[in-house]
């Protein structure tokens, strides 16, 4: 639901380079999904406490307005260029804040959500998604990045 | 209780545009995943006798269309061993109905029986063969016939028994 | 109910218990613990319809062939000199129930015993996957009789615990060829040299006059001892003459990571073959 921006968050933003000393966003753990099968789909769930990757951020205070948005690869790269396809559906992100109240909110991590903080200024983002190996998929290590991106608005 | 709230995407976007009041850090992770090549070995198919009189054997070849047929996938040439445990009766409770003169064949290029199907010669051996050395498919279909010998005075009752079909990967 | 005069009828149905798929997809089917971390995990998943009954069970064997040259598994009742790891590698959990499409992790740990020299020690998993019972088809007649074949199915995989500093090679020999038919079989010992298995994978590639590849086979193997395997070539075509069959074996397994797999000095040797 929209709320008017607080006054205090205004003073906040009022230059850019203050604002983001008081922003932080940090990568706390890969998503992992593990050893997969060829020709078997493998999904990672954002509620995974050991395989979904988990994010960290750190608004201003209170009622700051915030844009999450992801940059999010479509293979992960493996060994002599093979490629292997990931993709993240409808409720494969979570956000929580860390106040003990917090509830988790899911949102599809393909597009931008925007949020206001309520309970506490910081917050866990975690990310789950599909890889979809062929048949025929080369062994091996597959990697690529995701990024998060904070935006204070 | 939410920790923040989810503001409407239209409101989104109006804030978005007023760029200049924007500060915006990012953070990456990485996505891995490590593929494997799995081995298996499943049963594909019934070995379907049908209906059976007492007093009359019946026969399952390992060639017919109601043969049992098991389906394994491996790496492409690789060598393995088949072996079958096969009971000589099925059992209910203290009686015993025969099933024996067990056959066996073995086909690396399709899962049909009725060409290019390998004889396993001895069903209560180790076969050595290799998966999918005629297409290199790493695919191996492995058909099972057997007999069932109804005594004329067989006992109702409900057989049962185990088949074991072992895959060996070196 | 079909009854012949004073006849009940059996009912038998399958080995398998139906037509969806009953057994389990293993991954890897090669698995190696480094005694830094002692442990391991293999992936078992459910392709089937109905859950399947899994136990994970460890003995000592190794692949050798036989006198045609095929694979078979030496399962020796006392490993003797041969490193053996099955008494102290464990699987956990040792039996579990796999629902239809779903996968289960089992960790395999090894609890080494004081003192374990350098080297690599091998053992087998073996994977046994029971299907739901065969489902009975139940005659309407009150005598009738009904039969069904439970399936069990039993993957067997090798892993190798590596401690310390460990080599492999493998010596290659000159190959013995022969004609059966249109192929040419080709026969190799190989014996394997350093502390280790060796594997990797057999090459074979017959060249004509002109140094034209003519035929060709690419077989995955493992050395552990010593073997004698056979291999097949086609030469169904060929016209008479002199080719030249090189053998060659490689560190390289397109089915294995490559961290997996022990680097040894490529192998090679040829013999010259006359198609008549």
């Amino acid at each position: 639901m929209p709320r008017p921006l607080p006054l205090a968050f205004a003073a906040l933003v009022g230059s850019a380079a203050p604002c983001s000393a008081q922003l932080l966003v940090q990568g706390i753990r890969d998503l992992d999904f593990g050893p997969v099968i060829q020709g078997i789909a493998t999904s990672v769930p954002p509620t995974d406490p050991i395989r979904s990757g988990q994010f960290y951020f750190r608004t201003p205070g209170l009622g700051t307005r915030i844009r999450i948005q992801f940059t999010l690869p479509t293979r992960l790269n493996g060994p002599a260029g093979a490629r292997l396809p990931i993709s993240f559906g409808a409720n494969d992100a979570m956000a929580r804040g860390t106040a003990p109240a917090s509830a988790p909110a899911f949102f599809n991590p393909n597009g931008a959500v925007v949020y206001q903080m309520v309970t506490s200024p910081d917050a866990n983002v975690w990310i789950g998604g599909r890889v979809t190996p062929a048949a025929n998929q080369a062994v091996g290590s597959y990697t690529n990045t995701i990024v998060i991106t904070v935006t204070i608005l | 209780m939410r920790f923040f709230t989810k503001v409407s995407v239209a409101t989104a976007i109006g804030l978005s545009l007023a760029g200049a009041l924007e500060a915006q850090t990012s953070g990456t992770i990485n996505a891995r995943a490590v593929v494997r090549q799995p081995i298996t070995i499943t049963a594909g198919q019934d070995l379907d006798f049908g209906i059976v009189l007492q007093g009359s054997p019946r026969t399952i070849a390992e060639t017919a269309a109601a043969a049992g047929r098991f389906d394994a996938t491996g790496t492409a040439n690789a060598n393995v061993n088949v072996n079958f445990t096969l009971p000589a009766n099925l059992v209910s409770g203290a009686n015993n109905l025969p099933i024996g003169s067990w056959t066996g064949c073995y086909n690396q290029a399709a899962a049909v029986n009725a060409s290019g199907c390998t004889t396993i010669a001895n069903m209560s051996g180790t076969t050595a063969t290799t998966f999918g050395n005629v297409a290199g498919n790493g695919r191996l279909w492995v058909f099972v016939g057997a007999t069932v010998s109804p005594a004329a005075a067989q006992a109702v009752g409900t057989y049962t028994n185990t088949v074991t079909l072992t895959l060996t990967y070196f | 109910m079909i009854r012949a005069a004073g006849t009940a009828l059996l009912t038998l149905i399958g080995l398998a218990t139906s037509a969806a798929a009953q057994g389990v997809l293993v991954a890897p089917h090669a698995v190696v613990i480094d005694h830094r971390t002692r442990s391991a995990a293999i992936t078992l998943y459910n392709p089937g319809s109905e859950p399947a009954e899994v136990t994970i069970a460890t003995f000592f064997g190794y692949p050798v062939t036989d006198s045609t040259g095929d694979f078979e598994l030496a399962t020796p009742t006392a490993p003797g000199a041969l490193p053996s790891a099955a008494g102290w590698v464990e699987a956990y959990p040792r039996r579990t129930v796999i629902g239809p499409l779903e996968r289960q992790t089992v960790r395999l740990l090894a609890r080494t015993p004081n003192g374990l020299a350098d080297g690599e020690y091998w053992t087998r998993i073996m994977i046994t996957a029971t299907g739901g019972r065969a489902p009975v088809v139940v005659d309407s007649a009150p005598a009738g009789i009904q039969v069904g074949l439970n399936l069990e199915v039993r993957t067997i995989i090798p892993l190798q615990y590596r401690k310390g500093s460990v080599t492999t090679g493998a010596q290659l020999e000159r190959p013995r060829v022969t004609r059966v038919g249109d192929s040419l079989l080709v026969r190799a010992r190989m014996v394997r040299q350093g502390n280790a298995a060796f594997v990797g994978t057999a090459r074979g590639t017959l060249v004509d006059a002109g140094n034209r590849v003519v035929g060709s086979f690419s077989v995955p193997l493992a050395v552990y001892t010593e073997i004698d395997p056979r291999f097949t070539l086609s030469v169904a075509g060929l016209p008479a003459g002199r080719y030249r069959l090189v053998l060659e074996l490689t560190a390289e397994r397109a089915d294995l990571p490559p961290e997996q797999i022990l680097k040894a000095s490529p192998s090679s040797t040829d013999v010259d073959v006359v198609l008549p």
